[in-house]
């Protein structure tokens, strides 16, 4: 049961039972070895492709359905969902799917066939027959990345949906199976509570690669229930951060980089891996970094007028309210502090902070707070960086030309992820390294056929003169 | 400081007087307020942020609440730190920066006020009772407000013979039980005050050895604090009912005192005060120099009767600290009084990249200290 903005929604799940899901695994694997394995690639993209296409379709039933939902569900602003699904699901029309194939194999007909290696033999990739995914539900359609990873490769799949977000890949898994029946058997999304022992170990022990997002605590539940013989995929907790040098401050620019800044954090309410926590700002442009933070504040106040954040829980507000608080009493004896907030409620808050001790990364309690941190060099933001390492995800980057090389040779060294552009850190591009892994690569398993017995087999041959 | 004394002697002379009106409430309010306004300058600071000052004010509800983590982060005094009486820490934490303080000028109002309303609270129909307090002297203990309040209750309305049951930090169960039988004999109604976790160490004691006592009728039980992760965790109600089956006495005499150190006076159960019969649940009352509202913590605005809110609590006797408290507990407001709902913190987002803090902080936490 969700209730948000007024309106409710009650969405029914099955009640599972080990020998319920060992059914349900069997049906999988049997589907997947008799059909789905008989597929090429390409036909595969082809109904991705076309479940794409219906989804696109604002008139398409189940897509109003999700516009419906979705913000019931999730409490985000409904229109704020509505441009996200436009733009998300154009990421997996059929080049881009064929670009996320290139990308991980250099001959992607390998997935199809064995194939012959430059160094001699033949090879051929295996996607695993049935993968378990623990979707999380932060941001609504996300699961599509790790469901079209499973398609791709051939694999039947179980989604454990969030019960933060247990509505698009059942209505996603819906539209594939009215396009191909036989394929959408070999599709099953569930609901049960996380961590329930003797589901996900039925589960688990059924399949060949289990894909998790979530908590470092559902992470390492997870892996702990993962048999030897299935490998692990998990998309643990990470941090985002954005750069701007002093180019982007030129005063015909600041304005542009702050509302594209007021962007990357206010969309779905900071609560993506992709979402920055702080800026950190060069100084010496025509505005200063505390002009950036005032400049930021307005076009998060712009943008909470156009795209509402979600009413939050009492934690969340208390812990938005605590963390100003101390902002607020810590400034009054400081001058390096500022606290910039929305009047009458949590809606957005910036903080610039000219002394972060010890260089600590501020953290930033979410749903739409963030912190501008004023610095030298570019260089600097080592520093910060030294306590997040190991869990910094992306870097949206304001540079101009001349600084584009250094700047990404740095961010790289650090540890990050994936770079992109100011306003572009929530969509990432098809393709990506998530975590800094292969998206598909890693899921294959390779046979490899050597040289020896390509040349062998003419001994044998009954025909030979 | 003439304005202080002139106000506290006011103060004093409000809080004698049970039948006040609620214009006369909010008059003595604004001039709190306007102390505080003009003396307390991390307070002053606070409202014209807010841009409030005793001109805008019209209404105690005017007056912005002041986070309790603002008396950790700050000093919120009227008085230069070196001219207060006492100082009252919260505990939890041995880094004394993390600690609340909140600073007394003197603590006059402080014990007026404690005695005027523990005298209803808790003793209305006796002068004096024989009590057994359960947690340690005030002198082992001189920042904790708990141990003053306790202090003051034994000197005031504790017979003779009251005693603590704790030497220095231990507290001394066996000497309990053996007092408690002796009270068994007697027919002199008996007071058992102190910490909830206390209560609750002794009652797991009792039931290992299947010990149950007869107190003599009118016999009472206070406790306050809850279980501050010194003793298991136990709800409210469930408390009440193990506590009467434990001594034999009625729910009606088990009561709660909810107060907390950044407060001047204290909150109870109104089984005395008011006509509550769930006594296992029973709403909790204010003073009238304090009133208890439940706010919305997003628009900070009241909260009609029945729904959940944060509690905020304008305590007059708070004079020289601030008398707007926002704390950190949920609350109801019911007919008359109030319902604890449990704590407001411990903020889980529903974001990915939240945790990875929790985590780090984690790491870092050699000494597992808690806050």
């Amino acid at each position: 049961m969700f209730e948000n903005c007024g309106e409710r929604a009650e969405l029914s799940v099955p009640m599972l039972t080990p020998a319920l899901i060992e059914q349900i695994m069997d049906k999988l694997k049997e589907q997947q070895m008799e059909y789905v394995s008989t597929l090429r690639t390409n036909d595969l993209i082809e109904v991705f492709d076309q479940a794409i296409e219906r989804w696109l379709d604002p008139e398409y039933e189940l897509r109003k359905l999700a516009e419906q939902f979705l913000p019931v569900i999730t409490g985000y602003d409904g229109e704020m969902i509505r441009l996200f699904l436009s733009r998300y699901l154009r990421q997996f029309r059929k080049v881009k799917l064929m670009r996320m194939i290139d990308e991980d194999f250099v001959n992607p007909l390998v997935l199809d066939e064995f194939r012959p290696r430059k160094s001699g033999g033949l090879y051929r990739a295996y996607g695993p027959p049935v993968i378990t995914h623990i979707f999380s539900g932060n941001v609504p359609a996300l699961p599509l990345w790790s469901l079209s990873a499973g398609i791709l490769m051939k694999s039947a799949s179980l989604g454990k949906v969030s019960s933060s977000e247990p509505l698009f890949p059942v209505l996603f898994a819906k539209t594939i199976a009215d396009i191909d029946p036989r394929l959408g058997d070999a599709l099953a999304v569930l609901w049960w509570k996380g961590g329930d022992q003797s589901i996900e170990e039925a589960s688990f022990r059924s399949s060949h690669a289990v894909i998790a997002y979530g908590g470092k605590e559902t992470i390492d539940t997870v892996r702990r229930k993962v048999p030897p013989h299935a490998t692990f995929h998990a998309h643990g907790h990470k941090v985002s951060f954005g750069v701007l040098t002093k180019e982007c401050l030129q005063t015909t620019k600041g304005w542009q980089a702050a509302k594209l800044a007021a962007k990357d954090t206010s969309w779905f309410d900071q609560q993506g891996c992709l979402s920055p926590h702080v800026f950190f700002v060069e100084r010496g442009g025509a505005y200063s970094p505390r002009d950036f933070a005032q400049m930021l504040a307005n076009e998060m106040a712009n943008f909470q007028k156009k795209h509402p954040r979600a009413s939050l829980t009492e934690e969340e507000q208390h812990a938005i309210v605590k963390r100003r608080t101390s902002i607020e009493f810590e400034a009054f004896e400081k001058s390096s502090l500022d606290l910039l907030k929305s009047d009458g409620g949590t809606d957005w808050t910036v903080v610039y902070r000219d002394d972060m001790e010890n260089n600590e990364f501020p953290f930033s309690p979410l749903n739409r707070f963030v912190t501008v941190i004023p610095v030298d060099r570019v260089d600097d933001i080592k520093g910060y960086l030294h306590h997040v390492e190991g869990f910094v995800q992306t870097a949206g980057v304001g540079c101009a030309p001349q600084s584009f090389s250094s700047i990404i040779d740095l961010l790289g060294e650090l540890g990050v992820n994936r770079i992109c552009a100011l306003g572009s850190m929530p969509h990432p591009e098809p393709g990506w390294h998530h975590d800094g892994r292969f998206h598909l690569a890693d899921l294959v398993r390779y046979c490899d056929v050597e040289s020896t017995l390509e040349e062998q087999i003419d001994l044998f041959d009954v025909f030979r003169d | 400081m003439p304005a202080y004394e002139a106000l506290k002697q006011e103060l004093i002379t409000f809080i004698n007087q049970p039948g006040a009106s609620e214009n006369q409430f909010n008059d003595m309010a604004l001039k709190v307020f306007q102390f505080q306004y003009e003396y307390n300058k991390p307070f002053r600071k606070f409202c014209r942020k807010r841009r409030v000052s005793p001109r805008t004010v019209k209404h105690f509800l005017d007056i912005p609440p002041v986070p309790m983590d603002a008396f950790k982060l700050t000093t919120l005094s009227s008085h230069p730190i070196e001219e207060t009486e006492a100082v009252f820490m919260t505990s939890g934490t041995t880094d004394p920066a993390k600690r609340g303080r909140n600073y007394h000028r003197d603590l006059d109002t402080y014990d007026m006020s404690m005695k005027t309303f523990f005298k209803k609270a808790i003793v209305p129909d006796v002068e004096k009772i024989k009590m057994y307090v359960l947690f340690p002297e005030e002198n082992l203990m001189p920042h904790s407000s708990l141990a003053h309040y306790l202090h003051i209750a034994k000197e005031t309305f504790g017979t003779e013979d009251s005693l603590y049951v704790f030497s220095k930090e231990e507290f001394q169960i066996e000497k309990l039980i053996e007092e408690l039988y002796e009270t068994e004999k007697k027919e002199e109604p008996i007071l058992l005050i102190g910490a909830t976790f206390s209560f609750i160490h002794l009652l797991d004691e009792c039931n290992k050895k299947d010990l149950r006592f007869q107190l003599p009728s009118k016999s009472r039980l206070m406790d306050t604090g809850g279980a501050k992760g010194r003793s298991r965790e136990m709800e409210p109600q469930t408390f009440k009912e193990e506590m009467g089956r434990l001594f034999s006495v009625p729910a009606e005499n088990c009561i709660n005192m909810y107060g907390m150190t950044e407060l001047s006076s204290q909150i109870y159960d109104g089984n005395y005060l008011h006509n509550e019969h769930d006594y296992y649940n029973p709403a909790k009352y204010a003073p009238h120099w304090v009133r208890t509202v439940i706010m919305d913590v997003e628009s900070m605005e009241q909260k009609p009767p029945g729904e959940r809110g944060i509690i905020v609590h304008y305590d007059l006797a708070n004079l020289n600290s601030v008398m707007g408290v926002l704390t950190e507990d949920a609350g109801m407001q019911g007919e008359q009084g109030f319902y604890l709902l449990g704590r407001a913190v411990g903020a889980e987002a529903k974001g990915c990249s939240l945790a990875v803090e929790q985590f780090l902080r984690s790491a870092g936490q050699s000494k597992g200290d808690k806050t």
